[in-house]
């Protein structure tokens, strides 16, 4: 009887971490880019999902070109552009402006997550729940899980 | 005798006090600094980057588009011919980098430009995509040499390339394939070049010399190279001689053009540690490749100041890639770096330790007077790309 009691709680214990798992696959990268957001004081509003194109001074500057264009094509508020690089960004609209983030500390370049490229930066109310950078080989392989984000985002 | 030993300690005599006790610990001090300086047999006289000549110069060029290249004068002074796009620039280095002159390209010089050299103070060539030109500023006359490189192949794109020097009537420059391009909105922008070959021009044959076929290191052409782990050629006019080096090898490799012989030396710097782990399949994943650079000692690109016979090698020695308690990592240009001065033997003379995140090393120019170190700039925003200070090593 004591033993079954011990297996009963092995696997609740195990049922509730298998639960919690797909929250902490992205749990040290979204903590690092929560206080980044906080230290370079970028607001946000938790409660919100948001789509961050990051353009870092140290990838690829097709690769930046190809995302900027993305995100000038997307009218959605909570798709933002955080950059460290000032190139462009003053050939753009006011509405625009208020959606890109400029970094001007840098601290985007040298962030330790996998965005050393350009890339993009899927967040679900204050949480990271993916990472894929640009394919320099295949720039617009991309466009598919922004369009597939967008899809399950439309308001 | 024992037993009054024995007797001694239980009494509390303690036996750091005994002479036995201090002789054995100057024969382990000794003994431990014996085996620290046998880690490095090899003595290299370590300096900082302390002997500056001038400490900033600022070029009057905001935007340097692919480099630039010195012409050294054997006169009082040096002149510096860069290019930025649309001028070839030249000024006359005297301490305060006042512009001398401009010339713009001739505008029958119309495509993408790939490589820039001053062969006189008056003569440039001038290198695009398909086509190398000879252009005499003062008469402006210009020669055209139509190059045998066909522009699309199935899986890319062939080109001309940097680095382009020209010396006894032979063009040197790169022949870069397979590059993929990534037709943006506003330029054509050209990527990832999965190898690239030397190309050796006779101007006076007007045409290609096939002096690659057996003859240059296998090395060379037997492998893939990538910008993190591709080749650099250095040229020794005097002595005929193109010497190759690769960032991640102690290996250098002579190769005289007239002799056709080629002669392998290997830098004796005991601290670098050769690398050749590099994942080929992972030439599009920029986060790799940045831990990659950080966390293996790289060799940037050899250059040769003839007027003093010697050659600066800089290194940048492997490092962490996290950075501990910090949300940060090491960027590969933030690092403090070295440069090695090999005497005309590839010996090393000595070294020099700059700090990180002040000087480039990639931007290094050797003049009669000094060698010309640029300041550490943003890729992107290319603030302070044309400034130097000039060292006396």
């Amino acid at each position: 009887m004591r033993y079954s009691s011990f297996s009963l709680c092995f696997f609740f214990l195990l049922f509730t971490l298998g639960c919690n798992q797909q929250n902490t696959r992205y749990q040290k990268e979204t903590e690092i880019f929560n206080r980044y957001l906080k230290t370079t004081r970028f607001h946000i509003n938790n409660n919100e999902s948001y789509l961050f194109i990051c353009t870092p001074g140290t990838g690829c500057a097709g690769c930046d070109e190809h995302l900027y264009s993305v995100f000038c094509g997307m009218k959605s508020d909570n798709i933002l552009l955080l950059t460290s690089s000032r190139e462009g960004i003053f050939d753009t609209s006011a509405i625009l402006k208020s959606r890109i983030y400029f970094d001007s500390t840098s601290k985007l370049d040298r962030i330790n997550l996998p965005i050393r490229n350009a890339s993009v930066v899927f967040y679900e109310k204050g949480e990271i729940t993916g990472i894929t950078s640009v394919n320099p080989n295949s720039p617009d392989s991309i466009d598919f899980k922004i369009n597939e984000w967008l899809k399950t985002h439309k308001d | 005798m024992s037993n009054n030993r024995a007797l001694n300690f239980q009494k509390g005599r303690c036996p750091i006090k005994s002479p036995a006790f201090f002789l054995c610990f100057f024969v382990l001090v000794i003994v431990t600094s014996t085996l620290t300086y046998c880690k490095h047999p090899e003595e290299i006289k370590e300096v900082s980057c302390s002997s500056l000549l001038v400490d900033s110069i600022t070029f009057p060029f905001n935007k340097i588009d692919f480099g630039s290249v010195i012409y050294g004068e054997n006169r009082k002074s040096n002149m510096y011919f860069y290019s930025d796009g649309d001028y070839l620039r030249c000024i006359r280095y005297n301490g305060d980098g006042k512009p001398l002159d401009t010339i713009k390209y001739p505008a029958s010089i119309s495509s993408m430009l790939t490589g820039f050299y001053p062969i006189t103070k008056d003569s440039f060539a001038i290198l695009t995509h398909q086509q190398l030109f000879i252009y005499a500023a003062k008469s402006k006359k210009i020669h055209v040499f139509n190059l045998p490189i066909k522009g699309f192949r199935f899986e890319g794109y062939r080109f001309a390339g940097s680095p382009l020097e020209v010396c006894d009537s032979l063009a040197f420059f790169f022949r870069y394939e397979d590059t993929l391009i990534i037709n943006t909105q506003k330029n054509l922008e050209l990527y990832l070049d999965s190898s690239h070959h030397e190309m050796v021009f006779n101007l006076n044959r007007d045409r290609a010399e096939n002096i690659k076929a057996g003859e240059f290191p296998k090395e060379i052409y037997g492998r893939n190279s990538y910008y993190s782990v591709s080749i650099s050629r250095c040229i020794n006019k005097e002595k005929h001689e193109l010497i190759y080096t690769y960032p991640h090898s102690k290996n250098i490799y002579i190769f005289n053009y007239l002799n056709k012989t080629l002669k392998k030396i290997t830098v004796q710097d005991p601290v670098f540690i050769s690398n050749d782990t590099f994942d080929f399949n992972k030439v599009g994943d920029f986060d790799y490749i940045t831990k990659y650079q950080v966390e293996n000692c790289r060799f940037r690109a050899l250059k040769y100041n003839k007027f003093r016979k010697e050659y600066y090698m800089p290194v940048v020695y492997k490092s962490n890639y996290e950075i501990p308690n910090s949300d940060e990592v090491v960027r590969f240009i933030d690092k403090p770096w070295s440069i090695l001065v090999l005497d005309s033997n590839f010996s090393i003379k000595e070294k020099i330790n700059f700090p990180g995140k002040k000087y480039n090393f990639d931007r290094i120019l050797p003049l009669q007077k000094g060698v010309l170190v640029g300041y550490y700039s943003n890729i992107k925003s290319k603030k302070d790309s044309s400034k130097y200070a000039v060292f006396e090593f």
